[in-house]
């Protein structure tokens, strides 16, 4: 893209942005970017916590009075807001790390302080692996709005200063990073060509005499380059400094939508978050719930009613009506019933006088003239019920209320597996658009930072997503051994235990690997040990090593870091040998014919 | 020479029940010990209404009773009992070699005596060592333990029956020292005479003497040979012949070793062709055994 195509792009963005300045309708940047920005906002109300959806009040209830609605603003509470984290909690079964894999090739050896691995699972800047960033930020901003895009580009540039000039230090490799825009921020983004966003920062530029920071600064990222314009000199006058920030020279452009399901526009393609179709229903939750609240403060306390006559003031200006009376030419509050309009009949000694009726009137006021009114609970329990219901709703939507909670009997557990595999369907699809995302990363990163012909790690996607915790693992485990399951049967569920209650390491892997090698009687029970140890078929040394397994491999690895990398039947040698060392440290001292014979001489 | 020869050969025989008797007494100690130690853990099982309870406790207490007997018997006494006994098998084997040199006027060992003797005293020792304690007396014991526990017998009964087992009954050993018993009396007098025999069969000797003395519990096989010459094709015919306590394994090779057969304190030994009887030479040519130089 040549310069002249990038200053007509600029142009024509800032020519959008002043013909739609002072009105309501947002900019149309591009096609698809109002209705991206909508969802946004739509969904938006229900992903943050305590961001008033002030629209939506004010389109339900037109009527509603500023009282009231700045009530329902100062308690607002965000109910739907655990729906969208128990979205998220479902979603994050993704990232398990039993589900996916990663390996990495071989890096170069002028790398190998600087390897692609440790670059991106523990010098990445900011989140500390690139890992970390997408299952805290990415997935959570891919269903918030996948309209965003995710840009890739050096953290920083690192520059040497040289004869008093700065330049770029090009012997340091660069930190290059990714990073999210929302769909706000997408002023322009075609497939394969550039994507333009605008930043929040903002650039100084001149309003009158002073200086304001309040300029626009915008990135754009082509097949070849990353450039930063900014800005610069009178505010209206819309000039832009370009400035080539990065020449990454991959070929194709660093940035992709974030994406979900696609719809289809006549120029583009809106992405619709999967989290979407439970909105209306979280709405009307939202709803539901601000009224609830107006109404139990309106009807939860019994409310005092008395008879009050109408208001008879009068001075030299006129008389109360309605509650006011005229005064130099305007209407002010009737100083006797501060303009409610009517008068207790009640004295201020709490007496109460009560006009004798006349024959026509008959006797029309009560006794006593005044009483309580209790509040209707139907009203809030039905309120309530509502807000459950479009809760229940919302959760059956996204796929996470399983199983029918109407279905009895032998159905029950049919329709568990049908609702369960429903939602794996929705999840398997959302984690493949998450990983293609994380490949993709891979790939900007990587070849930025070295080349073009770096080996790209190969990542296995997710496939399952059942999660099981330590206890279901645990009797398993004991159901497999008493089952007599094969021990390879048996030694995944081990290792799949051992994964979830230690949280997945690397060496976990080769730990038990080990161990299914050098422990025969791994898979028995306890009590078959000792029979065995009884009838003389396990030796005691053996008994040692399975129980101690463990604690000899850890003093081994303490011992020698490199144990891993001896070929296995010499780490076997050195468990047993330890094992049976121990034997000799507890057990009574083994006899045999040649210590005895050896001992002769002493 | 004479009186020294034979007090050689005196002491050389008084010691095939001297020295295994020594070795028999520690024994007993131990025996004793095994028994009291057993009795205590029994304590410890769980029973119900005098019977012991099949439960998990009592299944792991008898894989610990196992490994406490282990640590009963061969505790610091025994290992110094048995090394003792062992280092007996070289002070024999030196009497041995004195006998050779008073008998034959001059002799010199070699390394493949020494071999042999080490052999020897490994067959008897691996007899008495752990894993042959732990056929014999551990599991057996363990054992009766189990099926007690399985069978939720009476303590009454299991004790009973680990005291006749262990301590034995009247008339009878218990199984530990009967064990010893048998194993240290035979080995080391078959250490005995089989490194007696391997010296002969390098010198090249041909006539021995049958000689032991006799006892009250002697049996025929001995009484009829004692203090008699014969030439080693004589004593191979033995092997062919029956007779009461006679070890099954006795071959042509190993009546040199056996003799008698189980329990047998006499020896075969070498003697220089001078000192036979001119009557037992003269049998052995005339039957074709021995040919003069």
């Amino acid at each position: 893209m040549e310069l002249t195509d990038i200053q007509a792009l600029i142009s024509e963005k800032i020519q959008i942005f002043k013909d739609y300045q002072g009105k309501k309708e947002l900019p149309e940047y591009n096609p698809v970017f109002r209705e991206a920005v909508e969802y946004y906002e739509k969904i938006s109300i229900h992903t943050e916590q305590d961001v008033f959806p002030e629209k939506l009040f004010k389109k339900r209830a037109p009527n509603q009075t500023d009282e009231e609605f700045e009530y329902i603003k100062e308690n607002f509470k965000s109910v739907t807001y655990p729906v969208f984290s128990k979205y998220l909690g479902f979603l994050n079964r993704i990232w398990n790390d039993a589900n996916w894999s990663i390996q990495y090739g071989e890096d170069e050896t002028r790398f190998s302080n600087n390897t692609a691995q440790e670059y991106l699972e523990k010098g990445y800047p900011v989140y500390g692996s690139l890992e970390n960033y997408f299952k805290d930020i990415v997935t959570k901003w891919k269903e918030k709005d996948p309209n965003a895009v995710i840009c890739h580009k050096p953290y920083d540039i690192p520059t040497i200063e040289k004869d008093g000039e700065i330049l770029i230090n090009d012997t340091e490799l660069i930190k290059p990073i990714a990073k999210i825009y929302p769909s706000k921020q997408v002023i322009d983004f075609k497939e394969g060509l550039f994507c333009l966003v605008e930043l929040t920062e903002k650039s100084w530029v001149e309003y009158g005499p002073k200086k304001v920071k309040e300029g626009k600064i915008f990135e754009l990222y082509t097949t070849e380059h990353v450039w930063r314009i900014v800005q610069v000199g009178k505010k209206i006058d819309y000039n832009f400094e370009y400035i080539l920030y990065w020449s990454h020279n991959l070929g194709y452009v660093p940035a992709s939508k974030l994406r979900a399901e696609p719809i289809e526009r006549e120029e583009g393609i809106l992405y619709k978050s999967h989290f979407m179709p439970a909105v209306p229903a979280l709405d009307l939750m939202l709803l539901d719930n601000g009224n609830l609240q107006i109404s139990k403060n309106a009807h939860v306390f019994p409310q005092k009613w008395e008879i009050a006559a109408e208001c008879d003031y009068e001075n030299e200006y006129g008389h109360c009506v309605a509650g006011k009376i005229p005064h130099e030419g305007k209407n002010i509050y009737c100083p006797s019933c501060n303009g409610t309009g009517t008068k207790r009949i009640s004295s201020p000694l709490g007496v109460y006088q009560i006009k004798e009726p006349t024959a026509t009137e008959g006797s029309g006021i009560p006794t006593p003239p005044f009483g309580y009114v209790s509040p209707d609970p139907a009203v809030l329990e039905f309120l309530r019920s509502e807000i459950d219901a479009n809760e229940d709703k919302a959760l059956s939507i996204l796929n996470l209320h399983v199983g029918n909670s109407q279905v009895k009997g032998s159905d029950v557990a049919l329709t568990r597996q049908i609702d369960r595999e429903e939602a794996f369907s929705m999840l398997l699809g959302i984690s493949n658009q998450v990983f293609q995302l994380f490949e993709f990363s891979h790939k900007c990163i990587l070849e930025m930072r070295y080349g073009p012909e770096v080996e790209l790690p190969v990542i296995s996607y997710p496939r399952n997503f059942a999660i099981k915790n330590e206890q279901e693992l645990t009797a398993e485990i004991a159901e497999a051994k008493e089952k007599g399951l094969p021990d390879l049967v048996i030694r995944n569920l081990i290792l799949e235990y051992l994964k979830v209650r230690f949280n997945y390491q690397e060496e976990v892997s080769q730990i038990v690997d080990l161990a299914f090698n050098v422990d025969r009687i791994i898979t028995l029970s306890t009590m078959d040990i000792q029979q065995k140890k009884l009838s003389g078929s396990v030796a005691n040394w053996e008994d040692i090593l399975h129980t101690s397994i463990w604690v000899f491999i850890e003093e081994v690895v303490q011992e020698d870091e490199n144990f891993f990398e001896l070929e296995l039947s010499e780490q076997k040698r050195i468990l047993i040998e330890k094992a049976k060392a121990k034997d000799t440290e507890v057990s009574p001292q083994r006899m045999n014919p040649d210590t005895i014979l050896a001992n002769l001489g002493a | 020479m004479a009186h020294n020869i034979e007090h050689i050969i005196e002491q050389k025989i008084a010691r095939l029940e001297s020295v295994p008797d020594q070795f028999v007494a520690q024994s007993r100690k131990i025996q004793l010990q095994v028994y009291k130690e057993i009795s205590k853990l029994l304590g410890e099982l769980d029973k119900v209404e005098g019977r012991f309870a099949l439960t998990q406790k009592n299944i792991n207490l008898i894989e610990r009773i196992n490994a406490q007997l282990k640590k009963v018997i061969f505790n610091e006494d025994y290992i110094e009992a048995i090394t003792t006994f062992a280092r007996e098998f070289s002070r024999q084997a030196k009497i041995t070699e004195a006998y050779f040199a008073e008998a034959l006027g001059e002799f010199t060992t070699k390394d493949l005596y020494k071999s042999i003797l080490s052999r020897t005293q490994k067959n008897a020792l691996a007899l008495l060592t752990e894993d042959a304690y732990t056929q014999v007396l551990i599991n057996p014991v363990t054992n009766i333990l189990e099926s007690s526990v399985i069978s939720e017998v009476s303590y009454k009964e299991t004790i009973q029956a680990l005291e006749n087992f262990i301590l034995g009954a009247e008339g009878v050993e218990g199984k530990l020292i009967s064990h010893v018993k048998r194993v240290a009396y035979d080995s080391f007098a078959v250490s005995d005479r089989t490194y007696t025999n391997a010296i002969a069969e390098d010198l090249g000797l041909e006539f021995y003497r049958y000689q032991g003395g006799k006892i009250e519990d002697t049996r025929d096989f001995c009484s009829q040979r004692d203090g008699k010459y014969f030439h080693k094709k004589e004593i191979q015919a033995w092997a062919n012949q029956k007779w009461q306590g006679k070890n099954t394994a006795t071959t042509e090779a190993t009546i040199f070793a056996f003799a008698g057969g189980y329990n047998c304190k006499h020896s075969i030994l070498p003697v220089s062709t001078k000192s036979v009887p001119k009557s037992v030479i003269q049998r052995n040519i005339e039957n074709g055994n021995y040919t003069p130089d």
